[in-house]
């Protein structure tokens, strides 16, 4: 009995698994945690799935976000002598505070050590802003003609992000290692891939912060589009939402592939998000274009601040916030260089985001229309539909299960259904391991029918 | 040289011997340093004991203690004032799992105030 049961155990782990698409799109920033000395948990539930606080902190190019300057509520007390018994060597090195301000604005706490000064000047971060997050995973296809079980995807990045002065952001995630069926950046560039290792650089880019003294912040480099309200990596699960990460035909456009890309993005009035920018394709002689805009109702507002609320009466609503975003991509691409059949695209999405307590409904839609997405002569023009629903439900901070249904419409016909539950669970902040099973029912070709996937991954940053 | 350094031992003195009176006194350090005690007054017991409790569930009380000493909120580095305390009274009680209700933060938040308050006396 004994034996079975470790048998099935066993069995059940190996057979878990992981399917390299979707792996280690990792966004947990281990080097934000140092340099702020603080916790995962400040930003994410379970990593790297963002909360309020982390969307609110990338969103303000990482920074935290300062309330404005003529707000009473800004205004410390004259600052308080660091006196007592307590331990005060720690209490001076936590006086070290979050590279907002300069060393100069930040009055020195009696006794207590300044923010390095000449580093300050030199606009550089307090810890050096490196971090890598690794992953190891497991897959099992039981539809798969040979290799059911794939025990070899791994993958390894390093990350960095910080700000230098408060004023010019950056972010970077490169692709050290990848093994298996991995595929480490999904180009939206794919004429990018001719010099080696182009893909390797999965995102770099700057972002100038409140552009002369605007809320507009811009950012240029290689970066995902701020299209759908989750960020790629922000997920507790392994696989990618359908809505952001379908593609049609040949085209290789996703809604979540990083590209080379200069995009002005703005909070107003504190709940209202807005982005738009402009993509360069290599050998494309025009650019593309996109626009997103979200509103979130309740909870902290997108400069993250707290909700004024009622302390002598309970309120469900309190616990509750709503997040409301829609999207549109307008593009085209080609296979190569010397083709003339284009494909003009363009992805239109509505998404939400509602969390209660410990509960989180995402709802996603997207369309997208192309003219020819197979660069064929006569053009064949078509419309896909994706819709996705998530349930999660947060039983421990360290534990979270979520269930997901899934459905693709292509123009040319049929279906793909997909219902993917899953389980993360973090046991130290900065590892997790997460299963997830996925039942994929086709009948978008006879050839294609039903198929079951089994992921395990695991995953550490650092 | 000699004044010079008679001149440096009174500096020195002077510099030493001015923040004794310590306005909001911790115990302990680390993992176990908490406000002192000794200065809660009756009335606020009740408050401390739910702060002793709740608010280390997820840290240590270093954090608050610092936040009152200095009048900065040691992670994000924002004031933390009087009018702040409600608010991170009520992030806190947001976060996920925080087994907390609005009276036991109603009740921190005022311990915190008067602790502030204490804290800003000359
Ligand atoms: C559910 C876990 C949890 C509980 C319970 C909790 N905290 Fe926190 N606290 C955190 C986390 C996570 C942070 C990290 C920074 C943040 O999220 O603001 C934090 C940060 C802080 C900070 C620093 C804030 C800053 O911006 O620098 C203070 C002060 C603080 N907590 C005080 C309290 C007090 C007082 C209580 C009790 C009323 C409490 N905490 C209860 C999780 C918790």
């Amino acid at each position: 009995m004994c034996k079975r049961f470790t048998r099935q155990l066993l069995s059940a782990i190996i057979i878990g698994g992981f399917i390299c698409i979707t792996v280690s799109k990792s966004d947990a920033i281990p080097a934000f945690s140092r340099e702020h000395n603080t916790e995962c948990a400040t930003c994410h539930t379970i990593f790297p799935a963002l909360n309020e606080y982390g969307n609110v902190f990338m969103k303000n190019g990482f920074v935290w976000t300062k309330q404005k300057k003529d707000d009473a509520s800004t205004k410390p007390a004259a600052k308080n002598a660091v006196k007592g018994e307590g331990d005060q060597e720690k209490q001076r090195n936590k006086e070290v505070s979050s590279g907002t301000a300069s060393p100069k604005e930040e009055e020195p706490l009696l006794g207590a050590p300044r923010k390095s000064e000449p580093l300050w000047l030199a606009g550089l971060p307090q810890t050096v802003p490196l971090s890598l997050s690794a992953a190891l995973n497991a897959s099992y296809n039981d539809d798969a003609s040979y290799d059911k079980l794939d025990l070899s995807t791994r993958a390894i990045s390093l990350l960095a992000g910080g700000v230098f002065r408060a004023k010019l952001a950056f972010y970077l995630k490169y692709n050290l290692y990848a093994e298996g069926e991995f595929d480490p950046a999904v180009s939206n560039t794919p004429l990018n891939a001719s010099p080696p290792n182009a893909n390797d650089l999965q995102e770099f880019y700057l972002v100038w912060r409140n552009t002369f003294d605007t809320p507009v912040n811009i950012k240029a480099g290689r970066l995902q589009p701020a299209l759908s309200l989750w960020k790629k990596s922000d997920k507790v699960g392994i696989s990618d939402f359908v809505t952001t990460s379908f593609r049609v035909g040949a085209s290789t456009f996703s809604a979540d592939a990083a590209e080379d890309a200069i995009e002005a993005n703005a909070v107003l009035f504190d709940r209202l998000f807005v982005a738009a920018g402009v993509v360069d394709r290599n050998g494309q002689d025009s650019n593309e274009g996109y626009g997103h805009i979200s509103l979130k109702i309740g909870g902290a507002d997108f400069k993250g601040k707290e909700p004024d609320i009622d302390l002598d009466k309970e309120s469900i609503y309190d616990y509750m916030y709503l997040v409301l975003g829609g999207y549109v991509y307008y593009g085209r691409n080609s296979d190569s260089l010397a083709s003339n059949e284009r494909n003009y695209f363009y992805r239109t999405g509505a998404e939400m985001d509602l969390v209660i307590k410990n509960a989180r409904l995402k709802v996603a839609y997207a369309r997208e229309h192309d003219n020819n997405a197979d660069f064929a002569v006569p053009h064949d023009e078509q419309s896909t539909d994706a819709l996705a629903a998530q349930a999660e439900y947060m039983f421990t901070p360290d534990l979270i299960a979520y269930a997901r249904y899934e459905l693709l419409n292509p123009g040319d016909g049929g279906s793909v259904q997909r219902y993917i539950p899953g389980i993360a669970f973090a046991p130290i902040q900065n590892t997790k391991v997460t299963f997830e099973y996925q039942h994929v029912a086709d009948n978008t070709d006879s050839s294609n029918g039903d198929s079951n996937l089994y992921l395990l991954g695991i995953r550490v940053a650092f | 040289m000699r004044s010079l350094k008679v001149l440096l031992a009174a500096v020195l003195l002077v510099a030493v011997a001015m923040p004794v009176h310590a306005k909001v006194r911790s115990v302990g350090s680390g993992d176990r340093m908490n406000f002192d005690p000794s200065q809660i007054p009756a009335d606020m017991k009740g408050a401390f004991e739910v702060m002793k409790v709740k608010c280390i569930q997820c840290h240590t009380q270093e954090r608050t203690v610092i936040a009152i000493q200095t009048g900065i909120a040691p992670v994000t580095g924002q004031p933390f004032d009087k009018q702040a305390t409600k608010a991170y009274g009520v992030k806190m009680l947001r976060k996920p799992k925080s087994n907390m209700n609005r009276e036991e933060v109603k009740q921190v938040v005022n311990l915190m105030n008067y602790l502030l308050d204490e804290a800003a006396k000359p």
